[in-house]
């Protein structure tokens, strides 16, 4: 309990650090904000401008593609607020030798490389998420339980631990490969993939994204979930997933350290 | 003659610089291609459910059509991190190195840039040729163009180089008025990418819309092109539309000197 204390007043510290840093540049974070939401805006249109011409894609009427993209939306903007840019800068701190003044911190080193940054420009977006994910729900009629709500909040949160998971082992492979900025541009794919209802697939390709690099988890499952109703499998696939991503990114991490040479420091 | 010749080293000492990381390179193009790809799988998504709702305008080859097409176009079009190279130069203090010297800075960066795009047709072509050879003999492209109009096509794709190279200077040179651009930059290029019709095809939006986004200069880098090369315009609208384009890159480039000359005067050579 003790631990768990200290950890937090340590997040609390870098939460406040980060916001003092976000606030000395106003005009940055404003324009990144609204970058992102018209991001999200052109995506909508795309859509509508789809639903046109057809009431169903893949068996998601309109609404419920809407919900399923401020889903992802919202899992993606936690996550780029919380982990994206402390993963892509690990690689940095890697090849630099950076990464002694890390190890070297009296403090759990995955934590601290993991949390020391937060991007507000992405706070203001989760508004955006859920005002769309409420005017969706209200459209389709939903009468969301307690026990539903606790568990969407669940499995989107299971959705950006797996996010992490897949982008910091990336950021670790700059341990073998040293420079591994095309290996990044894997990334958007991979987001990308996770945004469309997983039926647009082929077979093949969707256990593959089921069972192999977990993205339906992401926005799909948690979706799903609220849209038709709590099914136990896909909660246990959601959480089961974060957590086994979760484990394999910390043994991971402890396997790759061993390579680590803290070159020119 | 002279001057030439520096623009000719210029190239080459680009060309083999770019070459050397060929690897990365290439792996880079593959996964620019997969977003793609999932674009795809939505629109076949769309036509199982709606196949009669959108052939009007488009099939769904012509959909897989447009969106290679737009590749192609894209790979002369597009200019990855022109505009933020300008805007740094300038920011930096870098563009002393260029004034000292008995170069035009502007030229500089077009050589620059024409060598970048013969190194990525160089290691591209036979793969795109691969690609677009096996979706035409699956009926992808039929019925395929006339000579005269896939004439037409290779000249707007050459004349879309131009644009959005003077487009993306002419996003850098603001650099000589603010002094950090990098996130205004990140939202053109968004909203490029919807105005363009790299997204989805322009004549699919509504009619107001489509009407203004084709009045901009953005639709050469993308849209026109294919809709070229998909037999959208007769042969007197063909010539005036390529005539236009050609209006536009005068004019751009004109405003790109403008804007060059104007903000040299400002410029305070920080740096260097």
């Amino acid at each position: 309990m003790h631990t768990l204390a200290r950890y937090a007043r340590i997040y609390r510290a870098l939460v406040r650090n980060c916001l003092a840093r976000e606030m000395a540049f106003r005009g940055h974070f404003l324009v990144t904000a609204l970058t992102e939401s018209l991001w999200l805006l052109f995506l909508v249109f795309f859509f509508k401008i789809l639903y046109l011409r057809t009431s169903h894609i893949a068996g998601w009427n309109e609404n419920e593609m809407l919900f399923l993209l401020g889903t992802h939306y919202l899992a993606t903007q936690v996550f780029e607020m919380v982990f994206f840019t402390n993963c892509v800068e690990l690689s940095d701190l890697i090849r630099t030798g950076n990464l002694d003044f890390v190890l070297l911190k009296p403090i759990n080193a995955q934590f601290l490389l993991s949390a020391r940054k937060i991007s507000f420009s992405n706070v203001v977006n989760v508004p955006v998420a859920a005002a769309m994910l409420l005017y969706a729900g209200g459209r389709l009629g939903l009468r969301p339980a307690a026990l539903d709500l606790l568990a969407y909040a669940c499995l989107v949160l299971c959705g950006v631990f797996i996010l992490y998971a897949i982008l910091f082992a990336l950021a670790l492979s700059a341990f073998w490969l040293i420079r591994n900025q095309s290996l990044f541009e894997l990334w958007f794919p991979v987001v990308n993939f996770a945004q469309y209802p997983m039926e647009i697939y082929p077979a093949g390709l969707r256990l593959f994204l089921l069972f192999v690099i977990p993205v339906v988890a992401v926005a799909n499952v948690p979706a799903r979930v609220f849209l038709k109703s709590l099914d136990l499998s896909h909660a246990l696939y959601g959480i089961g997933w974060a957590v086994l991503a979760l484990f394999a990114g910390h043994v991971l991490f402890q396997f790759a350290l061993r390579r680590y040479r803290s070159a020119s420091s | 003659m002279n001057t030439l010749r520096i623009y000719a080293t210029v190239f080459r000492v680009s060309l083999s610089e770019r070459l050397t990381y060929r690897f990365n390179f290439l792996i880079g193009v593959v996964f620019r291609f997969l977003p793609m790809v999932t674009t795809l799988f939505l629109w076949r998504a769309v036509y199982q459910t709606a196949p009669e709702g959108l052939t009007a305008q488009y099939t769904f080859a012509g959909i897989i059509a447009y969106y290679v097409l737009v590749m192609v176009a894209r790979s002369f079009s597009a200019m990855p991190g022109l505009a933020r190279t300008v805007a740094q130069e300038i920011r930096d203090g870098e563009l002393n190195k260029y004034l000292v010297r008995p170069v035009d800075y502007l030229t500089y960066t077009l050589s620059l840039r024409l060598a970048h795009k013969a190194v990525f047709f160089l290691i591209a072509t036979v793969p795109f040729a691969f690609v677009i050879a096996w979706l035409s003999r699956i009926g992808i492209f039929a019925p395929w163009p006339g000579w005269p109009v896939f004439a037409a096509f290779l000249l707007a794709l050459v004349l879309s180089f131009f644009v959005g190279f003077l487009l993306n200077v002419l996003f850098g040179l603001i650099g000589f008025w603010f002094l950090e651009i990098n996130t205004f930059l990140f939202l053109y290029m968004m909203i490029e990418y919807f105005v363009s019709g790299h997204m989805f095809p322009i004549d699919l939006m509504p009619e107001a819309m489509a009407r203004i986004f084709l009045w901009l200069p953005f639709q050469y880098e993308a849209y026109f092109p294919v809709a070229v090369f998909l037999k959208r315009y007769g042969p007197g609208e063909l010539a005036i539309h390529l005539f236009i384009e050609m209006a536009w890159i005068l004019g751009l480039w004109l405003l790109v000197i403008i804007l060059y000359r104007r903000g040299l005067r400002r410029y305070g050579a920080y740096g260097g």
